[in-house]
């Protein structure tokens, strides 16, 4: 069983003040590897490529903490699509860097048709819980646990539509998805309250249809409203029912290895270096009530 | 494979509000168009009645615009509220996109290029803001081929860093004015100068006026150092290695 190395932050680049300042609050940094890379396209020789400066500024990161991977552009959920070549890179970024786990989203980004092969949706989009997608998600996390040394999470998605006559419940789907696809949950508790939030379900009674035991990561942000919608968009401190929900949950997650706190560089200014370590050290005392040991990978 | 057409849909649903327009109007499409099974069906036309479904068209456009947002900031701030317009009819062309920041900027500044030529300039600046734009991000993206329009020139006696761009107005006193005027303000003292430029980016942009003549070197990889002011020596535009007569 891995042990919890703590609570953590989303880099952006806004952050760099919070880590000359307040670095020490922190224990382990997670970053979005494609924010640092050009995708030439499928089948292109030199598909990703780091922008310039991108080495050094993640390395740097490393010097100082553990890194965590967090991957917004595979769209696993893309039906009849496994894209090998992102799963190469990874496992490239990987051996390079170290990260002590990798996560990605259950949600599709991109398309591919017969006109111009692969392209982006501009958005996470929900997938249907339903058998054909569970078989098929859980299908390519195994493929992706099988090829990276350290574990793999899939993190439940935030969606502003409702998909109707669904096979499962998400709840129900998530923890299938686990058992099948040999991986590892990021539990969002800010998308959760998102959804909750439009669609009107319990979210401890979701909390409870989980397989707490696969959780390895939890998630914690901000949103507001726009469009008579609860968006997920970082945008600053966290609620007070994400603050419950995480006292809720984290006692009755036995595998828990992180909490990240995360929020849009765009709200710096909304936050400030002491607005930011007050969310970080609110997670800690959250934490500290249950864990009683925080020990470094 | 059913699914593969209904994230097809999906995807154009919300990039496109006119398919939506259009499918809300004559609901058969669904099933002569697309290859949906009849719950599929069911699940799209349920995603008319949800206001979900304008926040994710919403979520899109804000997406989309972020790339001209963060990397031509000079040139939304100088469109203001045409940003919006020229971007949409730019998407409606580039529907299908790959969503890579550099081939977002790029492509649109090479519409906005496209669409200056052919209309008569409201603003009489806008494409010197437009091509100082294009240069800094093909230096941001380490682009060092010259486009079929040369804009920007590079030659190997330029730093990696460096682009020479030629501009009509002022361009120091012209980005100054858009820095620090409000969006959509338009400037009728930008002073005509129909000078070269040598943009530097690394990380902060530098730029330096140089007369025809040494342009004319650069452009021709025959540049004397020697004869060059400190000022641009100094400021890491060059290579400094002087070139044998």
């Amino acid at each position: 069983m891995s042990q919890f190395l703590g609570v953590g932050i989303m880099y952006n680049p806004s952050l760099q003040g919070f880590f000359d300042t307040y670095g020490d609050a922190i224990d382990y940094v997670e970053l979005i590897p494609d924010v640092f890379l050009t995708d030439n396209g499928v089948g292109h020789p030199n598909r990703f490529a780091l922008s310039a400066g991108s080495h050094e500024k993640i390395t740097e990161l490393s010097e100082r903490w553990p890194l965590v991977a967090h991957y917004v552009g595979f769209s696993l959920g893309t039906a009849g699509y496994f894209d090998q070549e992102y799963l190469a890179n990874m496992v490239k970024f990987q051996d390079i860097y170290k990260f002590k786990w990798n996560s990605e989203h259950l949600s599709f980004s991109k398309v591919h048709d017969e006109e111009v092969g692969e392209y982006a949706v501009c958005l996470a989009l929900p997938l249907p819980f339903d058998g054909e997608v569970l078989e098929m998600f859980a299908e390519k996390t195994k493929k992706i646990q099988a090829a990276l040394n350290t574990d793999f999470l899939i993190e439940n998605n935030v969606y502003f539509v409702h998909i109707e006559d669904e096979d499962y419940l998400e709840g129900v789907f998530l923890k299938e998805l686990s058992e099948k696809g040999n991986c590892g949950m990021l539990l969002d508790l800010h998308n959760l309250h998102a959804n909750a939030t439009n669609f009107g379900f319990d979210r401890k009674q979701f909390l409870d249809s989980l397989d707490l035991t696969a959780v390895q990561e939890i998630h914690i942000a901000g949103g507001n409203v726009i469009g008579g919608m609860y968006l997920d968009s970082h945008s600053g401190p966290c609620n007070d029912e994400v603050w419950e929900l995480l006292d809720y949950v984290v006692p009755k997650c036995p595998n828990l290895r992180g909490v990240t706190y995360e929020f849009h560089e765009s709200y710096f200014d909304k936050l400030g270096n002491d607005g930011i370590l007050a969310q970080i050290n609110h997670a800690r005392e959250i934490c500290n009530k249950y864990i009683k040991s925080e020990v470094c990978l | 494979m059913s699914l593969v057409a209904f994230q097809e849909l999906f995807a154009s649903l919300i990039a496109d509000p006119a398919l939506c327009k259009k499918i809300i109007a004559n609901p058969s499409l669904l099933e002569t168009e697309y290859d949906l099974t009849e719950r599929e069906i069911k699940r799209i036309n349920s995603f008319f009645k949800q206001k979900g479904m304008g926040v994710n068209c919403m979520l899109y456009q804000i997406n989309r615009y972020t790339p001209v947002f963060d990397l031509m900031p000079y040139t939304a701030k100088v469109l203001h509220k045409n940003c919006k317009v020229y971007a949409r009819q730019f998407w409606d062309g580039y529907i299908k996109t790959n969503f890579q920041f550099r081939d977002e900027v790029l492509l649109f500044g090479a519409y906005m290029q496209n669409r200056l030529k052919n209309e008569p300039e409201t603003v009489p600046y806008l494409q010197d803001i437009v091509n100082f734009e294009i240069t800094y991000n093909r230096i941001r993206y380490s682009l060092y081929d010259i486009p079929a329009d040369g804009i920007p020139f590079y030659s190997t006696q330029l730093n990696s860093y460096t682009r020479m761009v030629f501009m009509k107005h002022d361009l120091r006193y012209l980005i100054d004015q858009v820095i620090t005027n409000a969006p959509g303000t338009v400037f009728d003292d930008i002073p005509v100068v129909n000078s070269w430029y040598l943009i530097r980016f690394n990380p902060t942009i530098t730029m330096h006026a140089v007369d025809h003549e040494t342009a004319e070197a650069i452009l021709a990889e025959k540049l004397d150092i020697s004869t060059l002011p400190t000022s641009i020596l100094d400021g890491g535009f060059v290579v400094k290695t002087k070139v044998p007569a």
